[in-house]
């Protein structure tokens, strides 16, 4: 992986292949778990494209209460809004819980879009791209972000973080601090033996989390030189 | 999250002296969000300099929590719903609580 800033302010990352197709994956696994269950939640859910289904949505409030998710990493997407007052919470699922997890979903998906580089494109300024990386060094491809999409891009990296902090059992600041310095292992059961599908994934959780990671660090670096210079 | 404006200061001063203002959003420290970016978010949605938003973020990252924002109820659920679309943990509360 590689950051670069074009003079327009044009943010590209340079990915080989292994690295798209993990981060494909990975974000269209995230998008996945963030479709709504089936039930009462799903019809409320509007594709974001559409703008009048999305006007009318929004207007129609639900009467009806919302459950919080129970998958804990799709909790931690769309958080409760109070930590001591059910009602408090009840209210502001209620309200926000389908417009948070329809945009969600929807930057989850233009980014895997990106990343799988195969959709049309009408308004290249306006989406997250790829472009083939020329140079025969390093094949796979550049994925270009608009300074306009970045904001998103950054809070969609966050959204896939959270749930791989989850799947890899990450609980505190400290717990981080041992899967850096790589010192981070699976969870064992009651004999100390880790299981077998977790002791295969493992090394593929903990790569995706660090991909992400970096690649996150990078843009919020050139987003917050950005808004210090105040471009927009 | 993307379209938004700076705060008047006028209203930000009204903001700070006003006694109607019954609740707060506290963002919460988690172990994933990178302290730079949740400095980005401080200082882009809420407009705060660099000075403050690091400060606030210290403060989530070493206190655990902070009292990023006051007003109604109403202006809460905006800022709360914000905070979430950034894939930051936050809460509103009533004040003094």
């Amino acid at each position: 992986m590689r950051a670069q800033r074009r003079a327009d302010g044009t943010f590209v990352l340079h990915l080989d292949r292994v690295e798209r197709e993990v981060m494909e994956q990975v974000v269209t696994g995230v998008a996945d778990l963030l479709e709504p269950e089936e039930g009462a939640v799903a019809d409320r859910v509007v594709d974001a494209q559409d703008p009048a289904a999305a006007l009318l949505a929004s207007l129609a409030a639900p009467d009806e209460p919302v459950a919080a998710p129970e998958d804990p990493a799709v909790h931690r997407l769309l958080p409760d809004g109070s930590r001591d007052d059910p009602q408090v919470a009840a209210e502001f699922r209620r309200l926000t819980e389908a417009d948070l997890r329809t945009r969600k979903l929807a930057r989850l998906r233009a980014l895997a879009d990106a990343l799988a580089g195969d959709d049309e494109r009408v308004h290249p300024e306006a989406e997250i791209t790829t472009e083939a990386q020329d140079g025969p060094v390093e094949p796979g491809v550049s994925l270009v972000v608009p300074p306009a999409l970045a904001p998103e891009m950054a809070a969609t990296l966050t959204d896939v973080r959270l749930v791989l902090a989850d799947r890899l059992g990450l609980r505190t600041d400290d717990d981080t601090l041992a899967l850096e310095e790589g010192r981070w292992q699976p969870p064992t059961g009651p004999d100390g033996s880790v299981d077998e599908v977790v002791a295969q994934t493992w090394p593929y959780l903990v790569a995706s989390y660090e991909l992400f990671h970096v690649v996150q660090a990078a843009l919020v670096r050139a987003m917050t030189d950005d808004l210090r210079r105040g471009r927009p | 999250m993307t379209a938004q404006t700076l705060p008047d200061e006028r209203v930000e001063a009204r903001e700070q002296t006003s006694v109607d203002d019954p609740w707060v959003t506290i963002v919460w420290n988690d172990p994933v969000n990178l302290m730079d970016y949740v400095t980005y978010v401080f200082e882009s949605y809420f407009g705060h300099p660099r000075e403050r938003a690091e400060r606030l973020m210290r403060q989530v990252h070493e206190e655990g929590r902070a009292v990023v924002s006051t007003g109604t109820l109403e202006a809460m659920e905006v800022d709360v719903q914000a905070m979430h679309g950034f894939g930051l943990w936050a809460t509103l509360q009533r004040s003094g609580e």
